[in-house]
């Protein structure tokens, strides 16, 4: 088996263990000029775009992530025409994972200006389980030396914004409109 | 810039030991790991579902890697709050600790944290059940609410409340952090709606800002969990109450690894 694929396998299983509800659609598809690694949905149909980080470029990935995420975004309704049966909500909209060993501070620094809504950093580390290779995955925290509270977007200053976290959609939540409905009565 | 994994592999792997992948970094030594954060959540006696929650919670934490605590008073009958004390499913722990006071649970929490993070490789926390009651005491105790996580149902007379609970801490512990996760609601709108009405009236009044740690689903399974004693996400993986505890679990552990609590 090719190393890229051996990679992206070992990537695949990684991301199964960081977020078990998310279900990998494709992998290596055309992007905005440049492919990308994986695109996939999560448990709440929104659609995420993987991307790996080249050493030493970290900030760029996120920038390329972000620029990707912009070009996918108006395409997911079309995906979901021709697809129907893929599990994505085009309301939900895009949201990126950029996968590297390590991230400097200007990269975490600039996915925490952009929100953990749109960018989560994933640091990643080889592991050796029985000489069977695997990457670990576990999503790195934002911010630098920064007091927890200080830090945004989970933090914010004005009102306006909604600082809600979640990862689930209605879907999620596993109630049909009958038992809405009852409810709103109840 | 390059898109082909082809450019990076070297990055993930050993280029000269061929296929075979880097050894992991061993952890540092047990004496040079931190104690765990710990996490202080009001739960009266009765209050069997946030109870169920809190442990199954830990037990989602467990799941995902991480060290997992609860420490709650061992007063009266707790046989309908908890299982066994001891190592549960997936290594979460229960802790019923003897203290009769607040001073005494929040250091029974702090040993457990230290004892917990010797031996955590990969993080954890130590989830803390305090008696709505002993809150009068939190001034003897504000390490404790350091970092605080509160169950809150969308009701406005929850949210009220909660918000009274908040206004308490904050006046008693100036550097108490608090947490929201909004529980049973109907949609995701009414869990944001919910949490942005009591982060609105928080910032507003208290000058604080609240964290939100998603919401949690009370369905079918939750109770059938405190009746059979068994954990949601082992007894019913693809239930909406196991997604949603996987994702208040990835939000916490996502908090406990920042640097600043390091």
């Amino acid at each position: 088996m090719a190393e890229p694929e051996r990679l992206r396998g070992r990537l695949r299983q990684g991301l199964a263990k960081l977020e078990p509800g998310l279900r990998v659609l494709a992998e290596d598809v055309l992007g905005l000029e440049t492919s990308l690694d994986f695109v996939g949905a999560d448990a709440s149909g929104r659609l995420v775009l993987v991307l790996v980080a080249e050493p030493g470029r970290e900030l760029e990935a996120i920038a390329d992530a972000l620029a990707q995420s912009c070009f996918l975004a108006p395409r997911v309704k079309d995906w979901r025409k021709l697809a129907p049966e893929l599990p994505l909500d085009p309301e939900r909209g895009v949201r990126a994972l950029v996968v590297a060993p390590e991230f400097c501070a200007r990269a975490r620094a600039a996915a925490q200006a952009i929100g953990r809504e749109r960018i989560e950093l994933v640091r990643s580390r080889a592991a050796a389980h029985e000489g069977a290779g695997e990457l670990e995955l576990r999503r790195a925290a934002e911010g630098a030396a920064q007091p927890l509270a200080e830090r945004s977007p989970r933090w914010p200053a004005g009102e306006a914004e909604s600082a809600f976290r979640t990862g689930l959609g209605d879907a999620d939540l596993g109630l049909c409109p009958a038992e809405r409905a009852a409810l709103r009565s109840g | 810039m390059p898109r082909d994994l082809g450019d990076v592999l070297h990055y993930f792997f050993r280029e000269d030991a061929g296929a075979r992948p880097a050894a992991p970094e061993p952890a540092p030594p047990a004496a040079q790991r931190a104690a765990l954060p710990v996490i202080a959540t009001l739960l009266s006696e009765r209050d069997v579902v946030r109870a169920a929650l809190l442990w199954n919670l830990a037990v989602e934490i467990a799941r995902q890697g991480a060290s997992a605590s609860v420490v709650a008073p061992a007063d009266g009958d707790t046989s309908a709050l908890w299982p066994e004390p001891g190592r549960g499913p997936l290594g979460a722990e229960l802790v019923l600790t003897f203290a009769d006071d607040l001073a005494g649970l929040a250091r029974s929490a702090f040993e457990v944290a230290a004892h917990a993070g010797a031996s955590a490789r990969d993080g954890g926390v130590v989830l803390v059940r305090v008696p709505p009651a002993w809150l009068a005491q939190a001034a003897d105790a504000a390490e404790l609410f350091d970092w605080t996580l509160l169950f809150v149902s969308p009701q406005p007379r929850e949210l009220l409340q909660s918000y009274a609970v908040a206004k308490q801490l904050v006046k008693a512990c100036p550097r108490a952090r608090l947490g929201v996760t909004i529980h049973g609601p109907r949609s995701v709108g009414e869990a944001r709606e919910a949490f942005d009405r009591l982060a609105r009236t928080t910032h507003r009044h208290l000058d604080r800002t609240l964290a939100s740690y998603g919401l949690l689903v009370d369905d079918v399974h939750v109770v059938r969990a405190i009746v059979s004693r068994r954990p949601v996400g082992l007894a019913h993986p693809h239930a909406a109450a196991t997604r949603a505890l996987q994702d208040v679990a990835r939000w916490i552990l996502l908090d406990a690894q920042a640097p600043a609590r390091g």
